[in-house]
Protein backbone atom coordinates (compact mmCIF):
# COMPACT_ATOMS: atom_id res chain seq x y z
CA UNK A 1 0.00 0.00 0.00
CA UNK A 2 1.27 3.51 -1.01
CA UNK A 3 0.20 6.43 0.78
CA UNK A 4 0.45 10.07 0.23
CA UNK A 5 0.85 12.92 2.65
CA UNK A 6 0.07 16.37 1.96
CA UNK A 7 -0.52 20.01 3.83
CA UNK A 8 -3.78 22.17 2.12
CA UNK A 9 -4.41 25.46 4.26
CA UNK A 10 -2.72 24.00 7.11
CA UNK A 11 -4.84 20.62 7.00
CA UNK A 12 -3.03 17.31 6.87
CA UNK A 13 -4.68 15.15 4.20
CA UNK A 14 -3.04 11.52 3.59
CA UNK A 15 -4.46 9.25 1.01
CA UNK A 16 -4.31 5.76 1.46
CA UNK A 17 -4.67 3.74 -2.13
CA UNK A 18 -5.24 -0.05 -1.52
CA UNK A 19 -7.13 -2.43 0.16
CA UNK A 20 -7.00 -1.28 4.03
CA UNK A 21 -6.67 -4.92 5.41
CA UNK A 22 -5.01 -6.46 8.17
CA UNK A 23 -1.99 -7.14 5.94
CA UNK A 24 -1.68 -3.34 5.03
CA UNK A 25 -3.27 -1.63 8.52
CA UNK A 26 -0.08 -1.49 10.39
CA UNK A 27 2.24 0.09 7.60
CA UNK A 28 -0.56 2.65 6.83
CA UNK A 29 -0.83 3.65 10.24
CA UNK A 30 3.09 3.67 11.37
CA UNK A 31 3.45 6.28 8.26
CA UNK A 32 0.86 8.12 9.55
CA UNK A 33 2.36 8.87 12.64
CA UNK A 34 5.32 9.00 12.04
CA UNK A 35 3.94 11.73 9.32
CA UNK A 36 2.01 13.23 11.85
CA UNK A 37 4.39 13.57 14.72
CA UNK A 38 6.45 15.88 12.43
CA UNK A 39 4.04 17.70 10.42
CA UNK A 40 2.21 19.96 12.74
CA UNK A 41 -0.83 19.79 11.87
CA UNK A 42 -4.22 19.72 13.77
CA UNK A 43 -6.77 18.11 12.04
CA UNK A 44 -6.45 15.53 9.29
CA UNK A 45 -8.39 14.69 6.26
CA UNK A 46 -7.97 10.81 5.03
CA UNK A 47 -8.80 10.77 1.19
CA UNK A 48 -9.87 7.11 0.88
CA UNK A 49 -11.63 7.70 -2.30
CA UNK A 50 -8.60 5.00 -3.73
CA UNK A 51 -9.17 2.34 -0.97
CA UNK A 52 -11.77 -0.48 -2.46
CA UNK A 53 -12.13 -2.39 0.80
CA UNK A 54 -11.43 -1.88 4.32
CA UNK A 55 -11.78 -5.06 7.46
CA UNK A 56 -11.98 -4.75 10.69
CA UNK A 57 -7.81 -4.39 10.83
CA UNK A 58 -8.53 -1.26 8.70
CA UNK A 59 -11.04 0.39 10.77
CA UNK A 60 -9.15 -0.26 13.96
CA UNK A 61 -5.95 1.67 12.38
CA UNK A 62 -8.60 4.81 11.12
CA UNK A 63 -10.23 4.82 14.91
CA UNK A 64 -6.52 4.08 16.08
CA UNK A 65 -5.79 7.73 14.21
CA UNK A 66 -8.72 9.76 15.13
CA UNK A 67 -7.72 8.87 18.84
CA UNK A 68 -4.30 9.95 18.05
CA UNK A 69 -5.53 13.13 16.20
CA UNK A 70 -8.26 13.92 18.76
CA UNK A 71 -5.67 13.85 21.23
CA UNK A 72 -3.95 16.22 20.36
CA UNK A 73 -7.39 18.29 20.11
CA UNK A 74 -7.86 18.01 16.45
CA UNK A 75 -10.33 16.14 14.16
CA UNK A 76 -9.97 13.70 11.58
CA UNK A 77 -12.16 13.23 8.79
CA UNK A 78 -12.61 10.68 6.39
CA UNK A 79 -13.73 11.92 2.27
CA UNK A 80 -14.03 10.12 -0.85
CA UNK A 81 -15.57 6.80 0.61
CA UNK A 82 -16.10 4.60 -2.47
CA UNK A 83 -19.38 2.59 -1.82
CA UNK A 84 -18.00 -0.80 -0.93
CA UNK A 85 -16.13 1.05 2.03
CA UNK A 86 -18.88 3.23 2.96
CA UNK A 87 -20.91 -0.45 3.43
CA UNK A 88 -18.29 -1.48 5.82
CA UNK A 89 -18.32 1.50 7.65
CA UNK A 90 -22.10 1.37 8.02
CA UNK A 91 -22.31 -2.33 9.13
CA UNK A 92 -19.61 -2.14 11.52
CA UNK A 93 -21.45 1.48 12.96
CA UNK A 94 -17.98 3.52 12.75
CA UNK A 95 -19.84 5.59 9.92
CA UNK A 96 -21.50 7.71 13.22
CA UNK A 97 -17.75 8.25 14.73
CA UNK A 98 -16.47 10.13 12.02
CA UNK A 99 -17.36 12.64 10.00
CA UNK A 100 -17.78 11.83 6.52
CA UNK A 101 -17.41 14.34 3.34
CA UNK A 102 -18.41 13.32 -0.17
CA UNK A 103 -14.73 14.91 -1.38
CA UNK A 104 -11.69 16.04 0.23
CA UNK A 105 -12.37 19.65 -0.89
CA UNK A 106 -15.37 19.46 0.98
CA UNK A 107 -13.44 18.18 3.61
CA UNK A 108 -10.97 20.84 3.66
CA UNK A 109 -13.77 23.46 3.30
CA UNK A 110 -15.70 21.93 6.49
CA UNK A 111 -12.91 20.92 8.79
CA UNK A 112 -11.64 23.49 10.85
CA UNK B 1 -52.39 -33.07 -17.13
CA UNK B 2 -49.18 -32.63 -16.59
CA UNK B 3 -46.45 -29.73 -15.41
CA UNK B 4 -43.35 -28.69 -17.39
CA UNK B 5 -41.03 -26.36 -15.14
CA UNK B 6 -38.05 -25.56 -17.38
CA UNK B 7 -35.50 -24.09 -14.44
CA UNK B 8 -32.87 -24.02 -17.26
CA UNK B 9 -32.01 -20.41 -17.42
CA UNK B 10 -28.97 -18.97 -16.40
CA UNK B 11 -29.20 -15.63 -14.42
CA UNK B 12 -26.74 -13.23 -14.25
CA UNK B 13 -28.42 -11.39 -11.37
CA UNK B 14 -28.54 -14.29 -9.22
CA UNK B 15 -24.86 -15.13 -9.48
CA UNK B 16 -23.89 -13.39 -6.06
CA UNK B 17 -25.92 -15.60 -4.80
CA UNK B 18 -24.22 -18.91 -5.27
CA UNK B 19 -23.44 -21.23 -4.74
CA UNK B 20 -27.31 -22.07 -4.40
CA UNK B 21 -28.70 -23.11 -7.55
CA UNK B 22 -31.54 -19.74 -8.58
CA UNK B 23 -34.55 -22.89 -8.49
CA UNK B 24 -33.22 -23.48 -4.52
CA UNK B 25 -32.84 -19.52 -3.45
CA UNK B 26 -35.28 -19.01 -0.55
CA UNK B 27 -38.27 -17.22 -0.99
CA UNK B 28 -39.38 -16.28 2.60
CA UNK B 29 -37.09 -19.18 3.98
CA UNK B 30 -38.59 -21.90 1.40
CA UNK B 31 -37.34 -22.67 -1.93
CA UNK B 32 -38.66 -20.25 -5.03
CA UNK B 33 -38.84 -24.32 -6.35
CA UNK B 34 -41.43 -25.11 -3.49
CA UNK B 35 -43.89 -22.99 -4.17
CA UNK B 36 -43.52 -23.99 -8.12
CA UNK B 37 -44.32 -27.52 -6.80
CA UNK B 38 -47.61 -26.62 -4.64
CA UNK B 39 -48.92 -24.77 -7.32
CA UNK B 40 -48.70 -28.03 -9.16
CA UNK B 41 -50.19 -29.93 -6.46
CA UNK B 42 -53.11 -26.88 -5.73
CA UNK B 43 -53.70 -27.70 -9.66
CA UNK B 44 -54.43 -31.33 -8.99
CA UNK B 45 -51.18 -32.52 -11.35
CA UNK B 46 -49.49 -35.30 -10.70
CA UNK B 47 -46.93 -35.96 -12.89
CA UNK B 48 -44.19 -32.87 -13.31
CA UNK B 49 -40.69 -33.04 -15.68
CA UNK B 50 -38.16 -30.69 -14.58
CA UNK B 51 -35.51 -29.51 -17.17
CA UNK B 52 -32.16 -28.83 -15.36
CA UNK B 53 -29.09 -27.13 -16.09
CA UNK B 54 -26.60 -25.33 -13.60
CA UNK B 55 -26.74 -26.92 -10.04
CA UNK B 56 -29.32 -30.10 -11.18
CA UNK B 57 -27.69 -32.48 -8.88
CA UNK B 58 -28.58 -30.11 -5.71
CA UNK B 59 -32.27 -29.44 -7.07
CA UNK B 60 -32.51 -33.33 -7.76
CA UNK B 61 -31.30 -34.58 -4.57
CA UNK B 62 -34.09 -31.65 -3.06
CA UNK B 63 -37.18 -32.70 -5.05
CA UNK B 64 -36.60 -36.55 -4.84
CA UNK B 65 -38.80 -38.20 -6.68
CA UNK B 66 -41.55 -35.54 -5.61
CA UNK B 67 -43.24 -38.50 -3.30
CA UNK B 68 -43.57 -35.38 -0.48
CA UNK B 69 -46.04 -33.23 -2.39
CA UNK B 70 -47.74 -35.86 -3.95
CA UNK B 71 -45.84 -35.38 -6.91
CA UNK B 72 -44.61 -37.79 -9.75
CA UNK B 73 -41.19 -36.06 -10.63
CA UNK B 74 -38.66 -36.40 -13.31
CA UNK B 75 -35.97 -34.85 -14.74
CA UNK B 76 -34.35 -33.15 -18.45
CA UNK B 77 -32.01 -31.63 -19.83
CA UNK B 78 -32.80 -28.66 -22.17
CA UNK B 79 -29.77 -28.03 -25.23
CA UNK B 80 -28.84 -24.61 -24.86
CA UNK B 81 -29.59 -24.48 -28.74
CA UNK B 82 -32.91 -26.34 -27.96
CA UNK B 83 -36.34 -23.88 -27.71
CA UNK B 84 -38.87 -25.32 -25.19
CA UNK B 85 -41.74 -25.50 -27.51
CA UNK B 86 -39.16 -27.62 -30.19
CA UNK B 87 -38.30 -29.93 -26.74
CA UNK B 88 -42.34 -30.39 -26.46
CA UNK B 89 -42.72 -31.30 -30.19
CA UNK B 90 -40.84 -34.14 -29.21
CA UNK B 91 -43.91 -35.78 -28.12
CA UNK B 92 -46.90 -33.76 -28.80
CA UNK B 93 -48.86 -36.37 -28.11
CA UNK B 94 -47.81 -36.42 -24.04
CA UNK B 95 -49.20 -32.99 -23.65
CA UNK B 96 -53.11 -33.50 -25.02
CA UNK B 97 -54.41 -33.43 -21.68
CA UNK B 98 -53.07 -30.10 -20.34
CA UNK B 99 -50.19 -28.68 -19.76
CA UNK B 100 -48.64 -25.79 -16.87
CA UNK B 101 -45.44 -24.49 -17.94
CA UNK B 102 -43.25 -22.58 -16.05
CA UNK B 103 -40.06 -21.18 -17.84
CA UNK B 104 -37.42 -19.01 -15.27
CA UNK B 105 -38.02 -17.58 -12.28
CA UNK B 106 -41.34 -16.90 -12.13
CA UNK B 107 -43.57 -16.47 -8.83
CA UNK B 108 -47.07 -17.01 -8.43
CA UNK B 109 -47.77 -14.71 -6.49
CA UNK B 110 -51.44 -15.53 -4.39
CA UNK B 111 -53.21 -12.23 -3.89
CA UNK B 112 -56.10 -14.02 -2.20
CA UNK B 113 -56.65 -17.09 0.17
CA UNK B 114 -58.04 -19.11 -2.70
CA UNK B 115 -57.61 -22.04 -4.17
CA UNK B 116 -55.67 -22.45 -7.63
CA UNK B 117 -57.83 -22.99 -10.45
CA UNK B 118 -57.74 -24.41 -14.08
CA UNK B 119 -59.07 -22.16 -17.32
CA UNK B 120 -62.12 -23.52 -18.39
CA UNK B 121 -61.69 -25.85 -21.78
CA UNK B 122 -60.88 -24.57 -24.74
CA UNK B 123 -59.08 -21.85 -23.57
CA UNK B 124 -55.42 -21.14 -22.02
CA UNK B 125 -53.75 -18.69 -19.77
CA UNK B 126 -50.62 -17.00 -20.79
CA UNK B 127 -48.21 -14.89 -19.25
CA UNK B 128 -45.17 -13.73 -21.15
CA UNK B 129 -42.22 -11.70 -20.29
CA UNK B 130 -39.91 -11.57 -23.19
CA UNK B 131 -37.38 -9.33 -21.78
CA UNK B 132 -37.01 -11.64 -18.57
CA UNK B 133 -37.24 -14.71 -20.81
CA UNK B 134 -40.07 -15.70 -18.21
CA UNK B 135 -43.45 -17.90 -19.06
CA UNK B 136 -46.44 -18.74 -17.03
CA UNK B 137 -48.92 -21.17 -19.02
CA UNK B 138 -51.91 -23.12 -17.87
CA UNK B 139 -53.92 -24.63 -20.66
CA UNK B 140 -56.16 -27.58 -21.19
CA UNK B 141 -56.93 -26.37 -24.55
CA UNK B 142 -55.12 -29.13 -27.25
CA UNK B 143 -55.49 -27.15 -30.08
CA UNK B 144 -54.08 -23.71 -28.83
CA UNK B 145 -51.12 -26.01 -26.99
CA UNK B 146 -50.41 -27.71 -30.35
CA UNK B 147 -50.42 -23.95 -32.19
CA UNK B 148 -48.10 -22.82 -29.37
CA UNK B 149 -45.50 -25.40 -30.07
CA UNK B 150 -45.79 -25.54 -33.82
CA UNK B 151 -45.04 -22.01 -34.44
CA UNK B 152 -43.67 -20.68 -30.91
CA UNK B 153 -45.58 -17.43 -30.90
CA UNK B 154 -48.35 -17.30 -27.94
CA UNK B 155 -50.98 -14.74 -28.06
CA UNK B 156 -51.12 -11.44 -25.74
CA UNK B 157 -51.43 -12.05 -21.73
CA UNK B 158 -54.64 -13.77 -20.59
CA UNK B 159 -53.65 -14.78 -17.50
CA UNK B 160 -57.01 -14.68 -15.54
CA UNK B 161 -56.49 -16.82 -12.56
CA UNK B 162 -58.57 -15.04 -9.47
CA UNK B 163 -56.03 -14.39 -6.71
CA UNK B 164 -52.83 -15.63 -8.42
CA UNK B 165 -50.56 -13.60 -10.49
CA UNK B 166 -47.29 -14.76 -12.39
CA UNK B 167 -44.27 -12.24 -11.19
CA UNK B 168 -41.17 -12.75 -12.97
CA UNK B 169 -38.07 -11.88 -10.79
CA UNK B 170 -36.06 -10.06 -12.78
CA UNK B 171 -33.46 -8.78 -10.47
CA UNK B 172 -32.10 -8.88 -7.27
CA UNK B 173 -34.06 -5.81 -6.33
CA UNK B 174 -36.95 -8.31 -7.20
CA UNK B 175 -35.84 -10.41 -5.05
CA UNK B 176 -35.41 -8.94 -1.94
CA UNK B 177 -38.99 -7.14 -2.35
CA UNK B 178 -40.91 -10.75 -3.04
CA UNK B 179 -39.27 -11.87 0.12
CA UNK B 180 -39.89 -8.88 2.18
CA UNK B 181 -43.57 -8.71 0.90
CA UNK B 182 -43.53 -12.73 1.73
CA UNK B 183 -42.20 -11.73 5.36
CA UNK B 184 -44.89 -8.80 5.67
CA UNK B 185 -47.36 -11.17 5.75
CA UNK B 186 -48.15 -12.84 2.62
CA UNK B 187 -46.30 -15.66 3.45
CA UNK B 188 -49.74 -17.06 5.00
CA UNK B 189 -51.39 -17.06 1.72
CA UNK B 190 -49.15 -20.05 0.86
CA UNK B 191 -48.60 -21.95 3.83
CA UNK B 192 -50.28 -25.23 4.77
CA UNK B 193 -53.31 -24.00 7.81
CA UNK B 194 -52.06 -25.04 11.23
CA UNK B 195 -48.66 -22.99 10.74
CA UNK B 196 -49.84 -19.52 10.02
CA UNK B 197 -48.57 -17.48 13.24
CA UNK B 198 -50.51 -14.87 14.16
CA UNK B 199 -48.16 -12.67 15.19
CA UNK B 200 -46.01 -12.65 11.90
CA UNK B 201 -43.14 -14.54 13.78
CA UNK B 202 -42.26 -17.58 12.02
CA UNK B 203 -39.29 -19.84 14.14
CA UNK B 204 -37.94 -22.65 13.11
CA UNK B 205 -37.02 -25.84 14.59
CA UNK B 206 -33.49 -25.56 16.92
CA UNK B 207 -33.48 -22.03 17.21
CA UNK B 208 -31.86 -20.78 20.61
CA UNK B 209 -32.96 -16.99 21.59
CA UNK B 210 -31.16 -15.83 25.01
CA UNK B 211 -33.65 -13.41 26.93
CA UNK B 212 -31.44 -10.95 26.07
CA UNK B 213 -32.19 -11.19 22.65
CA UNK B 214 -35.18 -9.42 21.34
CA UNK B 215 -36.88 -10.31 17.88
CA UNK B 216 -39.55 -8.06 16.28
CA UNK B 217 -42.19 -9.35 14.15
CA UNK B 218 -42.82 -9.80 11.23
CA UNK B 219 -39.96 -11.88 10.86
CA UNK B 220 -39.01 -15.29 9.23
CA UNK B 221 -35.93 -17.44 10.95
CA UNK B 222 -34.94 -20.78 9.35
CA UNK B 223 -33.90 -24.12 11.12
CA UNK B 224 -30.76 -24.71 13.57
CA UNK B 225 -30.42 -20.59 13.76
CA UNK B 226 -28.80 -19.42 17.21
CA UNK B 227 -28.13 -15.78 18.39
CA UNK B 228 -26.27 -14.67 20.61
CA UNK B 229 -27.54 -11.96 23.81
CA UNK B 230 -28.18 -8.30 23.28
CA UNK B 231 -29.34 -8.93 19.61
CA UNK B 232 -31.64 -6.95 17.87
CA UNK B 233 -33.63 -9.11 15.65
CA UNK B 234 -36.03 -7.21 13.56
CA UNK B 235 -38.57 -6.28 11.97
CA UNK B 236 -38.95 -7.36 8.13
CA UNK B 237 -35.79 -10.01 8.44
CA UNK B 238 -36.13 -13.93 6.43
CA UNK B 239 -33.45 -15.88 7.94
CA UNK B 240 -32.44 -19.09 6.82
CA UNK B 241 -31.08 -22.21 8.34
CA UNK B 242 -27.48 -22.83 10.21
CA UNK B 243 -26.90 -18.70 10.83
CA UNK B 244 -25.42 -17.62 13.81
CA UNK B 245 -25.81 -13.83 14.89
CA UNK B 246 -23.16 -12.77 17.18
CA UNK B 247 -23.46 -10.52 20.58
CA UNK B 248 -25.20 -6.90 20.15
CA UNK B 249 -25.68 -7.35 16.80
CA UNK B 250 -29.30 -5.38 14.67
CA UNK B 251 -30.78 -6.57 11.80
CA UNK B 252 -33.88 -4.68 9.73
CA UNK B 253 -34.94 -4.96 6.43
CA UNK B 254 -32.41 -7.85 5.49
CA UNK B 255 -32.31 -11.71 3.89
CA UNK B 256 -30.26 -13.52 5.30
CA UNK B 257 -29.41 -16.76 3.54
CA UNK B 258 -28.24 -20.23 4.61
CA UNK B 259 -24.44 -20.69 6.39
CA UNK B 260 -24.06 -17.26 7.14
CA UNK B 261 -22.31 -15.75 10.26
CA UNK B 262 -23.26 -12.12 11.15
CA UNK B 263 -20.18 -10.49 13.61
CA UNK B 264 -20.32 -8.74 16.90
CA UNK B 265 -22.01 -5.86 17.05
CA UNK B 266 -22.94 -5.17 13.27
CA UNK B 267 -25.93 -3.20 11.82
CA UNK B 268 -27.42 -4.78 9.07
CA UNK B 269 -30.42 -2.91 7.20
CA UNK B 270 -31.73 -3.21 3.83
CA UNK B 271 -29.14 -6.14 2.62
CA UNK B 272 -29.05 -9.20 1.59
CA UNK B 273 -26.33 -11.22 3.57
CA UNK B 274 -25.02 -14.03 1.82
CA UNK B 275 -22.14 -15.93 3.91
CA UNK B 276 -19.37 -13.48 3.30
CA UNK B 277 -20.81 -11.38 1.12
CA UNK B 278 -22.82 -8.28 1.76
CA UNK B 279 -24.83 -7.43 -1.54
CA UNK B 280 -26.98 -4.16 -1.55
CA UNK B 281 -30.27 -4.83 -3.31
CA UNK B 282 -30.97 -1.54 -4.80
CA UNK B 283 -27.98 -1.37 -7.43
CA UNK B 284 -26.55 -4.70 -7.14
CA UNK B 285 -22.98 -3.79 -5.13
CA UNK B 286 -21.53 -7.26 -4.07
CA UNK B 287 -18.70 -6.90 -1.36
CA UNK B 288 -16.90 -9.92 -0.20
CA UNK B 289 -15.96 -8.83 3.22
CA UNK B 290 -12.47 -11.27 3.72
CA UNK B 291 -12.84 -10.53 7.11
CA UNK B 292 -14.37 -13.39 9.76
CA UNK B 293 -14.58 -10.69 12.42
CA UNK B 294 -17.73 -9.44 10.64
CA UNK B 295 -19.10 -11.69 8.40
CA UNK B 296 -18.16 -15.76 7.40
CA UNK B 297 -19.88 -18.17 5.99
CA UNK B 298 -20.93 -21.24 8.28
CA UNK B 299 -19.58 -24.85 6.66
CA UNK B 300 -22.02 -27.61 7.85
CA UNK B 301 -20.68 -29.99 5.63
CA UNK B 302 -22.19 -33.43 6.86
CA UNK B 303 -21.00 -35.53 3.99
CA UNK B 304 -18.32 -37.62 5.51
CA UNK B 305 -16.68 -38.38 1.70
CA UNK B 306 -16.00 -34.66 1.71
CA UNK B 307 -14.53 -34.86 4.78
CA UNK B 308 -12.29 -38.12 4.22
CA UNK B 309 -11.08 -36.04 1.18
CA UNK B 310 -10.28 -33.15 2.60
CA UNK B 311 -8.15 -35.11 5.75
CA UNK B 312 -6.27 -37.47 2.55
CA UNK B 313 -5.36 -33.94 0.74
CA UNK B 314 -4.08 -32.55 3.45
CA UNK B 315 -1.81 -35.77 4.56
CA UNK B 316 -0.44 -36.07 1.01
CA UNK B 317 0.15 -32.10 1.01
CA UNK B 318 1.82 -32.58 4.25
CA UNK B 319 3.73 -35.44 3.00
CA UNK B 320 4.71 -34.16 0.02
CA UNK B 321 6.21 -31.01 1.92
CA UNK B 322 8.63 -33.27 3.80
CA UNK B 323 9.83 -34.75 1.22
CA UNK B 324 10.11 -31.63 -1.07
CA UNK B 325 11.65 -29.28 1.92
CA UNK B 326 15.07 -29.73 1.49
CA UNK B 327 15.47 -30.33 -2.29
CA UNK B 328 13.46 -26.99 -2.77
CA UNK B 329 15.06 -25.00 -0.49
CA UNK B 330 18.35 -25.97 -2.42
CA UNK B 331 16.91 -25.66 -5.95
CA UNK B 332 15.05 -22.26 -5.32
CA UNK B 333 18.91 -20.96 -3.57
CA UNK B 334 20.12 -21.80 -6.49
CA UNK B 335 17.48 -20.43 -8.84
CA UNK B 336 17.88 -17.03 -7.09
CA UNK B 337 21.88 -16.83 -7.19
CA UNK B 338 21.54 -17.68 -10.65
CA UNK B 339 19.23 -14.85 -11.44
CA UNK B 340 16.81 -17.66 -13.68
CA UNK B 341 13.79 -17.42 -11.22
CA UNK B 342 12.31 -16.08 -7.99
CA UNK B 343 8.56 -16.46 -6.78
CA UNK B 344 6.45 -12.92 -7.04
CA UNK B 345 3.77 -11.88 -4.46
CA UNK B 346 0.47 -10.96 -5.93
CA UNK B 347 -3.10 -11.00 -5.34
CA UNK B 348 -4.76 -13.99 -5.57
CA UNK B 349 -8.87 -14.62 -5.64
CA UNK B 350 -9.64 -16.66 -2.30
CA UNK B 351 -11.88 -19.70 -1.34
CA UNK B 352 -14.00 -17.90 0.49
CA UNK B 353 -14.01 -14.16 -0.49
CA UNK B 354 -11.85 -11.71 -1.04
CA UNK B 355 -8.85 -11.56 -2.65
CA UNK B 356 -5.27 -12.83 -0.65
CA UNK B 357 -1.43 -12.06 -1.16
CA UNK B 358 0.01 -15.46 -3.35
CA UNK B 359 2.99 -16.24 -4.54
CA UNK B 360 3.46 -17.24 -8.20
CA UNK B 361 6.87 -18.67 -9.67
CA UNK B 362 8.38 -16.82 -12.74
CA UNK B 363 11.29 -18.42 -14.19
CA UNK B 364 13.66 -16.49 -16.73
CA UNK B 365 14.26 -18.08 -19.16
CA UNK B 366 11.37 -20.67 -18.54
CA UNK B 367 13.58 -23.66 -20.78
CA UNK B 368 16.52 -22.98 -18.59
CA UNK B 369 17.89 -26.21 -16.79
CA UNK B 370 17.00 -25.35 -13.12
CA UNK B 371 13.19 -23.69 -14.06
CA UNK B 372 12.87 -27.05 -15.69
CA UNK B 373 13.92 -28.88 -13.08
CA UNK B 374 12.09 -26.36 -10.44
CA UNK B 375 9.08 -27.53 -12.72
CA UNK B 376 9.34 -30.72 -13.43
CA UNK B 377 9.49 -32.15 -9.12
CA UNK B 378 6.49 -29.39 -8.67
CA UNK B 379 8.90 -27.52 -6.48
CA UNK B 380 7.15 -24.24 -8.03
CA UNK B 381 4.11 -25.03 -6.03
CA UNK B 382 5.66 -25.74 -2.65
CA UNK B 383 4.33 -22.19 -1.32
CA UNK B 384 0.46 -23.53 -2.49
CA UNK B 385 1.47 -26.87 -0.49
CA UNK B 386 1.89 -25.09 2.43
CA UNK B 387 -1.99 -23.15 2.18
CA UNK B 388 -3.36 -26.70 1.76
CA UNK B 389 -2.32 -28.26 5.02
CA UNK B 390 -3.88 -24.57 6.67
CA UNK B 391 -7.15 -25.19 4.79
CA UNK B 392 -6.90 -22.23 2.12
CA UNK B 393 -6.33 -24.07 -0.85
CA UNK B 394 -7.35 -27.44 -1.87
CA UNK B 395 -4.57 -30.18 -3.19
CA UNK B 396 -7.26 -31.01 -6.71
CA UNK B 397 -9.18 -28.02 -7.55
CA UNK B 398 -9.71 -25.46 -9.81
CA UNK B 399 -7.26 -23.34 -11.62
CA UNK B 400 -6.11 -20.49 -9.20
CA UNK B 401 -7.54 -16.86 -10.46
CA UNK B 402 -5.33 -13.67 -10.06
CA UNK B 403 -6.31 -10.51 -10.05
CA UNK B 404 -6.59 -8.72 -12.33
CA UNK B 405 -6.67 -11.08 -15.27
CA UNK B 406 -9.18 -13.60 -14.29
CA UNK B 407 -11.42 -10.74 -12.70
CA UNK B 408 -14.26 -11.71 -15.63
CA UNK B 409 -13.66 -15.69 -15.08
CA UNK B 410 -14.29 -15.55 -11.31
CA UNK B 411 -17.29 -13.66 -11.89
CA UNK B 412 -18.88 -16.32 -14.12
CA UNK B 413 -18.44 -19.21 -11.82
CA UNK B 414 -20.53 -20.03 -9.58
CA UNK B 415 -18.44 -21.72 -7.08
CA UNK B 416 -14.50 -21.45 -7.22
CA UNK B 417 -12.80 -23.71 -4.72
CA UNK B 418 -8.92 -23.30 -6.10
CA UNK B 419 -6.27 -26.64 -5.82
CA UNK B 420 -2.88 -26.52 -6.27
CA UNK B 421 -2.95 -28.67 -8.80
CA UNK B 422 -5.79 -28.31 -11.52
CA UNK B 423 -7.14 -29.13 -15.15
CA UNK B 424 -4.61 -26.50 -16.47
CA UNK B 425 -1.94 -28.61 -15.50
CA UNK B 426 -2.64 -31.17 -17.59
CA UNK B 427 -2.27 -28.60 -20.77
CA UNK B 428 0.96 -27.42 -21.76
CA UNK B 429 2.35 -24.38 -19.73
CA UNK B 430 3.07 -22.39 -22.64
CA UNK B 431 -0.19 -22.64 -24.51
CA UNK B 432 -2.25 -20.06 -23.66
CA UNK B 433 -5.75 -22.08 -22.96
CA UNK B 434 -8.65 -19.98 -24.23
CA UNK B 435 -11.15 -18.21 -21.83
CA UNK B 436 -13.96 -20.33 -22.98
CA UNK B 437 -12.21 -23.59 -22.48
CA UNK B 438 -10.83 -22.32 -19.03
CA UNK B 439 -14.41 -21.75 -17.75
CA UNK B 440 -15.15 -25.48 -19.30
CA UNK B 441 -12.23 -26.97 -16.80
CA UNK B 442 -13.16 -24.93 -13.93
CA UNK B 443 -16.69 -25.67 -14.28
CA UNK B 444 -16.11 -29.32 -14.80
CA UNK B 445 -14.16 -29.97 -11.87
CA UNK B 446 -17.06 -28.27 -9.31
CA UNK B 447 -19.40 -31.13 -11.27
CA UNK B 448 -16.74 -34.29 -10.79
CA UNK B 449 -15.45 -33.78 -7.38
CA UNK B 450 -15.07 -36.45 -6.04
CA UNK B 451 -11.84 -38.81 -4.28
CA UNK B 452 -11.19 -40.77 -7.68
CA UNK B 453 -11.12 -37.41 -9.78
CA UNK B 454 -9.22 -36.25 -7.39
CA UNK B 455 -6.43 -38.83 -7.44
CA UNK B 456 -6.94 -39.17 -11.07
CA UNK B 457 -5.93 -35.41 -11.85
CA UNK B 458 -3.65 -35.39 -9.20
CA UNK B 459 -1.05 -38.12 -10.88
CA UNK B 460 -2.07 -36.30 -14.13
CA UNK B 461 -0.97 -33.19 -13.07
CA UNK B 462 2.35 -34.59 -11.47
CA UNK B 463 3.24 -36.78 -14.52
CA UNK B 464 1.88 -33.80 -17.16
CA UNK B 465 3.97 -31.36 -15.55
CA UNK B 466 7.27 -33.59 -15.35
CA UNK B 467 7.31 -34.53 -19.04
CA UNK B 468 5.69 -30.73 -20.12
CA UNK B 469 9.12 -29.60 -18.49
CA UNK B 470 11.46 -30.86 -20.26
CA UNK B 471 9.35 -30.43 -23.78
CA UNK B 472 9.52 -26.74 -23.10
CA UNK B 473 12.50 -25.43 -25.08
CA UNK B 474 11.66 -27.80 -28.07
CA UNK B 475 8.26 -26.05 -28.63
CA UNK B 476 10.04 -22.52 -28.21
Amino acid sequence: MTTEFSIVNGLGVTAPQGDLMASTAGAFREQFVSWFTTAGVRNVVVDLSLVAFLDSAGLGVLIALLKRVSENGGDLALAGLQKKARMVLEITRTHRIFEIYETVEEATRNVK
Amino acid sequence: MKALIDLSASLRWAAPLAPVPWPLLPVGDRPWLEYALEACAGLKITEVRLLLDEGAFEIESWCGNGERWGLAIDYGFLRQETTLTAWLRRNPARWNDGLFVLRGPVFLRKTGACAMELPAAGSAWQAVDDDAGTLALLSRDHDALQRWMADDKLPPDSWAMPCCAPVALTSLRDYFALNMELVDGAIERYLTPGYYAKDGAYLGYNVQVPPATELHAPLIVGNDCRFAPLCNIGPRVAIGNNVLVDTGSQLRNCVVLNGTYIGRQLELDGRIINGARLIDPEDGTVLDIADPWLLAAVHHDQNPGRWLRHGLAIAVAALMVMVQVVPWLVLYAALRLSGQGCYRRRQVYRRTAGTASGWQFEAHPPSGLLPRLFRAFSFDRFPALLAVITGQLRLCGQERLWVPEDNLLRDELPLYSPGVFSQADTSPADVLAPATARRAAALYTIHHDSLAENVRLFWRALVFRFVDAWALDDRR
